[in-house]
């Protein structure tokens, strides 16, 4: 082993996969012919709601000077879903495969929106509000145009739509309301937060006929959306703690006789206990468990590109259990040279 | 003859026993710290002058910031 600054642990990262889009001729144009039409969509919008949209902030949910980099540039599972269980829906004609992924697109992207308004992160509200609003009204056309009435994605559209609000008011409610939060809480904000993305799942199924795909791919989006909620808390645990945002991982942490969040424990008391029972190290391998079943809910479908989506959240996880674990090992040998 | 293992080797094997090995985790967590050293002496062949090394090649990995968190970009 060496001391010098170059560190023999191979661990190789691996930004943005690009496992997920197809390689076919078709698939490519198809999902060229999104970015073309939300491009569009974006320069036909009014000043200031135009520069919002054309704004990485309105997406990403913080402050960033930087452009918008269009649909491709964002995290595959929000406007590329379709592309992911390619090998299912491929039948359906050009027309009907882009005009749901655009809806979808739409969909997903407003409640991005109101994700980073009900969090208070959109600045200026307003005009951020108005985006929403717009998006929102954008997915509600596209699908009209698509399905009648009478059609059975509606009854599942109204479902995910209420799964959506009752999630969000879960997550405000467990952040501010000064009581225990538990798994319950967890699973229900996060299933709340992945509706929107289900909306295109029920679109797709819909328009395929081939309704026995619905329940097992919105199982799979469930659980990558529980792990996904977990190992944001876990690495935001201490930001969490300074703002006073209430999280599962965070009662967990708790000491045993804290009920509630309303005397929040010390920072000190929370390392402390982290320290004993590496509480971040169980939460992390609880993530490699959710993203297991999100792997075996789809198990014999055709979906290259979501299987590949997961496998790369595990390798993730993986690294950040690694990670994790060393620092707990690095802590307790520091403590021989003391 | 089975070849010697190196120290990135060791400690490989350190951290995927500390995740999968409920024996070597319960003892990385509970025993004292000079047990935990007397563990990765003895079990893993390491030696003192690799241990020291180890607090540093942890303390790297658990630093690199390599990991990003789900994004709606990227």
């Amino acid at each position: 082993m060496t001391s010098s600054n170059k560190s023999i642990y191979p661990i190789q990262a691996r930004e943005n996969p690009v496992g997920w889009l197809p390689h076919e001729r078709r698939a490519v144009r198809l999902f060229e012919s999104l970015v073309t039409r939300y491009a569009g969509f974006i320069n036909g919008l009014p000043e200031p709601i135009r520069s919002i949209a054309q704004s990485r902030s309105a997406y990403l949910g913080q402050p960033a000077s930087a452009a918008f980099e269009g649909v491709a540039s964002l995290n595959p599972v929000l406007a590329g879903t379709p592309w992911m269980f390619w090998e299912e829906f491929r039948g359906l004609d050009d027309e009907r495969f882009i005009t749901i992924a655009e809806a979808g697109t739409y969909w997903v992207l407003a409640s991005i929106v109101m994700d980073h308004i009900v969090d208070g992160q959109a600045d200026p509200v307003g005009e951020v509000a108005l985006f929403h609003q717009i998006l929102q009204s954008e997915g509600i056309r596209a699908f009209r145009s698509l399905f009648s009435q009478a059609s059975g994605f509606w009854g599942k559209f109204d479902a995910l739509a209420d799964r959506h609000a009752r999630g969000l008011s879960t997550e405000l409610s467990a952040r501010t309301a000064r009581r225990a939060v538990e798994l319950d809480d967890l699973v229900m904000a996060a299933e709340g937060k992945v509706a929107p993305i289900v909306v295109t799942i029920a679109a797709l199924t819909e328009a395929h006929r081939n309704q026995q795909l619905y329940d097992p791919i919105q199982n799979s989006l469930k659980n990558i959306a529980v792990a996904s909620q977990l190992l944001d808390d876990v690495g935001d645990w201490r930001q969490d703690r300074k703002q006073g945002h209430a999280t599962y991982f965070l009662q967990l942490l708790a000491p045993e006789d804290f009920g509630a969040f309303e005397v929040w424990p010390e920072m000190e008391q929370l390392e402390q206990i982290n320290r004993a029972r590496w509480q971040d190290v169980e939460s992390l391998k609880s993530v490699a468990e959710w993203l297991d079943q999100s792997l075996e809910a789809v198990e014999g479908l055709q979906c290259t590109g979501w299987r590949q989506y997961i496998l790369d959240y595990l390798e993730r996880t993986d690294r950040h259990l690694t990670a994790a674990i060393a620092n707990h090992i690095a802590q307790k040998l520091r403590d021989l040279q003391h | 003859m089975a070849q010697a293992k190196t120290s990135w080797e060791k400690l490989r094997d350190v951290l995927d026993d500390a995740k999968r090995n409920d024996e070597v985790s319960t003892i990385l967590r509970t025993a004292s710290p000079s047990e935990v050293r007397d563990l990765l002496l003895k079990k893993y062949d390491l030696s003192a002058d690799e241990v020291t090394d180890l607090i540093t090649e942890f303390e790297r990995i658990a630093d690199r910031n390599s990991v990003g968190f789900w994004s709606p970009i990227g």
